[in-house]
């Protein structure tokens, strides 16, 4: 019983560190009228995927957090890149996630409903090209609306390969420690063979 | 101290606070590794592993003498310092830092730079069991001052500039009303005071110890000659224990002879399955055989009346979601943790029992058909099928396939005495046998000499209570689980209890070739090589053909060639793909006994290295199931949903297609399915080296036979990575989906 009450409030402590849905690193920080906010992504992106940008909107004199904002995302795509339409992902498209306007860029709705830490919005992004996107950020409440431009530099795609590397490199390396395992007990005993016979 | 370091809320902060970085760098530097070492934790490490692998895998590593040079070298007071210094300098540079703060990469290179240097640090002045002290310990105060030198420049630099150094910092929200150059500041309090203590308290600790009454001055190099009970009470014990540990008495003949266990054929102190409270009771009685049976019966008869009569989409109907889905994962799954407990609930088997009940089995299964080539035949025609008529995308084709198979087993088992169906016709019986060679369970006798004290065979022959094994297994000489069902008929006919479902090293078997009952030996039984080899060719055709590279090549091929089907097309490569396998494991086995000069039988040869492969395809079937099952776990729910709203029911409200979604991310998946790649490979690797030993009696040339089979199998093996990354169709799935 201790024992899984030990084990337990491990797992409990952990749990905070688990919950890295939101956040990654830090994009902006910025104030813009009556808001100011935090935008946080992944530190890696991958321009096949979607990416979950999120946000922390507070006021800017108080500094309490806002939130009953709306808030859209739009991403622009890099200078020369034109951006086809959004590719059917393995995931199902998620709930709360609308296609607004009709300008070619697709705007997204960031809700705290998708966000784990419910005091931040959050929205999947699609970025699928490299380069220096552009995310601009609406947010309004009320009468107060605030823009916000995020620089977000996707580089190349690192691969599935490079992402699972330290998987690949298992076997050669395991392979290659046995081989020297073998080679050091065939020694050891031919060694030992010549002090004494075999038996 | 490490899970606050690396895992505690305290990381989440350390984008944000410079302080609460420092603090987090201060316990992978200054807290955690010390206390590690403090608890001598080689000795309890090794005693903890398994004593043939820490002897023969660790023990080598440990006493060779090149490794300990470097460990000599690396433990060495002044690199262990240098590492320390230079780690602490490069990392806290403002581009270096900064990049960390920018990239989880860095961020956990930058920890695991500072947790590993700092282990080396704290090496000389804790001096873990057993490690030998290369200097003095009157150095260790100087050493540590040393370091407190370089720990209170840097912490001044921080502390005392007027500028913040890292700009992420900069541009972080403020917490608790700080600014970041007094956030900074703090932190360069806090390396200093605390960082300082670290260093000072262990100095002061040891110039004390030494300078106390007692003490007495001791050359390294003469420490170990001069060391006492009171000085260094371990140090002596040490190099006794390891030469115990390592050198037990292990000689060339008995490494040499990999198949040294197979003759001791004990199984006492095993776990065994039916000893285990109500599994154990359950899995004895007679009717659970048939509880499970019905049950498998029921669905396979809401599968056949859904595929005919149903909607023929597969991903709307029974037969195309259970069968394809979550049938053939649960079954992979089975195998690898347990053993073979389809067959044991088998509905098929049913007919055999009616058949039997009608006295109709009169005849013995004609003995030139008494091999496994008639198996290997309809295995091919079943995997063909598969691919060449899309009976995933086909609900009624999937329908009739299994209305076929209980109709073969009716003919076959009414007709035929014993489980003749089983034994050398039913394709998902010979999967499951070749498969059950891996699995950790097998059905067993625990007391080889109360095997030999009987005289009625029960096990095999039955008695009037209990019917015997039909497969023909007789449990003394039984090895391995090839052609064993788990029917259990065995353990319910011994007057003895002397079976029982034993733990075994999964794949061993393979390794050992003794006289198997009903089988033989496996260097001899070129039809169930051939068997296995069809078991892992189809492993990657299976799965190669439903990735999307491949399904296009093959369309626009048959495009090409004016072609109106694909079916010759994909039959075609199916039977080229088949070749190309059997001329790789064949000309590499050739090669390496030509290599090695091995005058051993090549038949004998390339069946075994053929068995070899088996855990490498079974990784790879696993990761194909696991890839459908885990991408479409809830694709049953608006199945079974529209299936009731057929009848009337509403039972779980309307039937909707469009569910929770994957239970793991495509990452989480590739990582999982090229691990499960990973261990295949090795668990082949291993078991073709064990194989090796057997016909090399020498190291060069059991790796010279090793060598060009290793390269077929680690082409097997990226070739599986590749299909495994690959946009794939999803079989059976609530739509057709593609990444």
């Amino acid at each position: 019983m201790l024992r899984l009450c030990l084990v337990l409030a491990l797992f409990i402590v952990s749990a905070p560190r688990l919950a890295n849905g939101d956040g990654g690193i830090i994009r902006l920080r910025e104030t813009q009228g009556p808001f100011s906010v935090t935008v946080f992504s992944p530190p890696e992106r991958t321009p096949e995927g979607l990416t979950d940008v999120s946000m922390l909107i507070q006021e800017a004199g108080t500094g309490n957090v806002v939130l009953d904002a709306a808030v859209s995302f739009t991403p622009s795509p890099p200078r020369g890149i034109t951006v086809g339409p959004p590719q059917a992902s393995c995931c199902r498209p998620r709930a709360g996630m609308p296609l607004l306007g009709g300008t070619g860029k697709r705007s997204v709705r960031a809700t705290r409903e998708q966000a784990s830490n419910k005091l931040l919005y959050a929205a999947p992004v699609e970025l699928n090209a490299t380069g220096n996107w552009q995310l601009q950020i609406l947010v309004s409440r009320g009468a107060d609306l605030a823009r916000f431009d995020v620089p977000l530099p996707v580089t190349a795609n690192s691969g599935k390969l490079a992402r699972l590397w330290p998987l690949l490199s298992f076997p050669p390396l395991a392979a290659a420690a046995f081989a020297l395992n073998q080679w050091l007990r065939f020694r050891s005993l031919q060694k030992r063979s010549l002090v004494q016979p075999i038996v | 101290m490490l899970w606050l370091a690396i895992a505690s809320p305290l990381d989440a902060f350390s984008g944000l606070l410079l302080s609460a970085h420092m603090v987090q760098h201060l316990l992978l530097l200054a807290a955690s590794p010390p206390l590690i070492l403090l608890g001598a934790p080689l000795l309890p490490l090794l005693r903890g592993l398994p004593r043939k692998l820490a002897r023969d895998g660790v023990g080598p590593f440990l006493t060779w003498p090149a490794l300990r040079r470097v460990g000599n070298f690396l433990t060495h007071p002044v690199s262990c310092w240098i590492a320390m210094a230079v780690s602490l300098c490069i990392w806290h540079l403002p581009a270096v830092f900064d990049l960390a703060l920018r990239s989880s990469a860095w961020h956990k290179l930058e920890h695991a730079c500072f947790f590993g240097a700092s282990l080396l640090f704290w090496w000389p002045v804790v001096r873990p069991f057993p490690s030998r002290p290369q200097w003095p310990s009157w150095s260790t105060p100087l050493y540590l001052l040393a370091a407190d030198l370089l720990n209170t420049a840097l912490s001044a630099i921080l502390t005392f500039s007027d500028h913040v150094f890292y700009p992420t910092y900069l541009a972080a929200p403020r917490l608790f009303g700080t600014t970041a150059l007094s956030d900074q500041t703090c932190a360069g309090v806090i390396m200093w005071v605390p960082g300082s203590l670290a260093y000072l308290v262990p100095a002061a600790f040891i110039a004390i110890q030494y300078l106390s009454e007692g003490h007495q001055l001791v050359r390294p190099q003469k420490m170990i000659s001069k060391c006492n009970q009171n000085s260094f009470p371990f140090v002596v014990h040490r190099a006794a224990l390891l030469h115990r540990f390592f050198h037990k008495s292990t000689s060339l003949s008995v490494l040499l002879s990999p198949s040294r266990r197979a003759a001791s054929g004990g199984a006492r102190g095993r776990f065994d399955l039916l000893s285990v409270p109500m599994i154990g009771r359950f899995l004895r009685a007679h009717s659970s055989r048939r509880l499970m049976q019905g049950v498998f019966f029921i669905m396979a008869l809401a599968v056949i009346a859904d595929g005919l009569f149903g909607p023929q989409v597969s991903s709307a109907n029974l037969a195309g979601v259970l069968p394809w889905t979550y049938w053939r994962a649960f079954v992979i799954i089975a195998l690898l943790s347990a053993g073979n407990f389809f067959c044991m609930a088998c509905p098929f088997m049913l007919f055999r029992e009616l058949g039997r009940r009608l006295g109709l089995r009169k005849q013995s299964w004609p003995k030139a058909l008494r091999s496994k080539w008639c198996a290997v035949v309809l295995f091919s025609l079943f995997f063909w099928a598969y691919e060449v008529f899309s009976l995933w995308d086909r609900p009624i084709w999937t329908a009739w396939l299994i209305i076929i198979y209980f109709l073969a087993a009716l003919v076959i088992d009414a007709r035929f005495s014993g489980a003749s169906f089983c034994k050398y016709l039913c394709p998902i019986g010979q999967f499951n046998f070749v498969a059950s060679l891996l699995s950790p369970l097998e059905v067993k006798i625990r007391d080889p000499d109360v095997c030999a004290r009987c005289q009625t065979h029960d096990c095999l022959l039955g008695n009037e209570r209990h019917r015997g094994c039909e497969m023909e297994l007789h449990l003394p000489r039984k090895s391995g689980n090839l052609d064993c069902t788990f029917c259990l008929d065995c353990v319910r006919a011994c007057p003895h209890e002397n079976i029982g479902v034993l733990a075994v090293a999964p794949g061993m078997d393979i390794v050992r070739d003794p006289q198997r009952a009903s089988v033989g030996r496996l260097s001899r039984r070129l039809d169930i090589a051939v068997l296995a080899l069809v078991f892992v060719f189809a492993a990657f055709a299976n799965a190669a053909l439903m990735v999307t590279p491949i399904a296009r090549w093959r369309d626009h091929m048959a495009a090409e060639l004016s072609l109106s089907s694909t079916h010759p097309l994909t039959s075609a490569l199916f039977l080229a793909l088949f070749l190309v396998l059997l001329i790789l494991v064949g000309g590499s086995v050739l090669a390496g006994r030509a290599i090695a000069g091995i005058e051993d039988p090549i038949r004998g040869m390339i069946s075994r290295f053929s068995f070899a492969l088996i855990p490498l395809a079974t990784a790879m079937w696993t990761a194909h199931y696991l890839f459908h099952f885990l991408l479409g776990w809830d694709s049953a729910v608006p199945v079974f949903q529209r299936v009731f709203g057929d009848f009337g029911w509403a039972f779980g409200g309307q039937s909707h297609f469009s569910l929770a979604g994957p239970v793991i991310s495509m990452e989480h998946l590739w990582g999982l399915q090229t691990a499960l790649l990973d261990v295949g490979l090795l668990a082949t690797l291993y078991l073709g080296w064990r194989i090796s030993r057997v016909y090399a009696s020498g190291l060069h040339s059991a790796f010279a036979v090793m060598v060009p089979w290793a390269g077929v199998a680690v082409l097997l093996y990226t070739f599986g990575v590749w299909i495994c990354l690959q946009p794939m169709e999803m079989r059976g799935m609530p739509a057709p989906i593609s990444y």
